[in-house]
């Protein structure tokens, strides 16, 4: 499957509330190309640790997510595809600093919560419930606030908690 | 005890703060609350000092410094203030989008007029020129929030200028 072009700001994708995909069933056409695409496309950056569909221009509401041997991650649910996620409970709080491939030029020290219960559904239409901490739950609000067109700009405080990244050409 | 506000602006170099410290130790004055910045190689630092000393006699203490140093500096009087303003509730107002003139006189406007006060401000320029700004501000008693972020998105999307108004969280400690 083909990786897709990343989507940067300040393209209007970003800022949109993306569609749930609503079907409990196993996904079919274009979405299941989708999936296989994000995933895809998150393996293709070095690092990456996750990507949610508006990045790559589709406002669906799927995330790819995979923090397997990251050195911060605690929880690890392995290799997610989720769709339709939800945040059912949220607990704790702590700030971590975060970068994005759709804002390459920023990193910005984010407050989210420390351990999620996640509700979504795989590629399978299997519905999944998931506990997430750490680096995982992270990981996991950064790509679900894509859904809702919300960037780790928008959870920043202040321009002090922002920095520069340099960018090698 | 005279309270004062000194104000030194200068180009940058290693010696300035610990040169305006020793200057005001001479004097016997006392820092209560500082603040300094660098912004592309330009010094800035507003200084809180209590000092027996009238102003006048700070001002010349500080002469020698700010000639050495090339500093603007200048020395008020300052009333007491209170610590913190609890009256009023405080929002982040954040925005972002490709850089151009007037995006904060544009916001800032806005925000004066609904007699919101900014207290802290700061901006940051990416590399592929995207501006992305934070103000720190206490709203006035009464104000009503949701038009407040409908007026700033408003004046924003004029400047293709992406903005939020959220209210800051305080740490649960």
């Amino acid at each position: 499957m083909p990786v897709r072009e990343v989507v940067r700001f300040p393209d209007a994708r970003l800022k949109t509330p993306c569609e749930p995909v609503g079907d409990p069933g196993p996904l079919e056409g274009e979405l299941r190309v989708l999936a296989l695409d994000l995933l895809d496309t998150m393996d293709s950056f070095p690092g990456c640790v996750g990507i949610a569909a508006p990045q790559v221009g589709a406002l669906v509401r799927m995330v790819a997510v995979d923090v397997t041997g990251h050195p911060k991650a605690r929880s690890s649910n392995g290799r997610l595809l989720l769709v339709d996620p939800e945040v059912v409970d949220s607990s704790g709080s702590c700030v971590m600093r975060e970068g994005c491939l759709s804002i390459p030029d920023f990193t910005g020290n984010v407050r989210r919560a420390e351990a999620v219960v996640l509700r979504a559904s795989d590629m399978e239409g299997t519905e999944l419930r998931l506990e997430c901490d750490a680096y995982e739950a992270r990981v996991v609000l950064h790509e679900l606030d894509h859904l809702d067109g919300l960037l780790f700009l928008d959870r920043v405080a202040r321009a002090a908690d922002v920095f520069p990244r340099k960018r090698y050409r | 005890m005279n309270q004062f506000a000194i104000a030194a602006m200068g180009s940058d170099q290693p010696g300035i703060v610990a040169a305006v410290g020793e200057a005001l130790m001479e004097l016997g004055g006392n820092i209560d609350d500082s603040s300094m910045t660098i912004l592309g190689g330009h010094f800035a630092m507003l200084l809180v000092v209590q000092a027996e000393a009238e102003r006048e006699a700070v001002q010349e203490q500080l002469a020698d410094v700010a000639g050495r140093y090339d500093l603007l500096l200048e020395v008020r009087p300052s009333e007491r203030h209170a610590l913190g303003d609890t009256d009023r509730d405080d929002y982040v107002v954040a925005a972002y989008g490709p850089d151009k003139p007037g995006l904060v006189s544009r916001l800032s406007r806005v925000l004066a007029d609904a007699d919101a006060n900014i207290n802290d401000f700061g901006s940051r320029l990416g590399a592929d020129h995207t501006f992305a700004m934070w103000f720190n501000v206490s709203l006035a008693e009464g104000t009503d929030v949701t038009s407040l972020g409908l007026q700033l998105s408003e004046a924003g999307a004029a400047l293709d200028l992406d903005v939020r108004l959220y209210r800051a969280e305080a740490e649960e400690l």
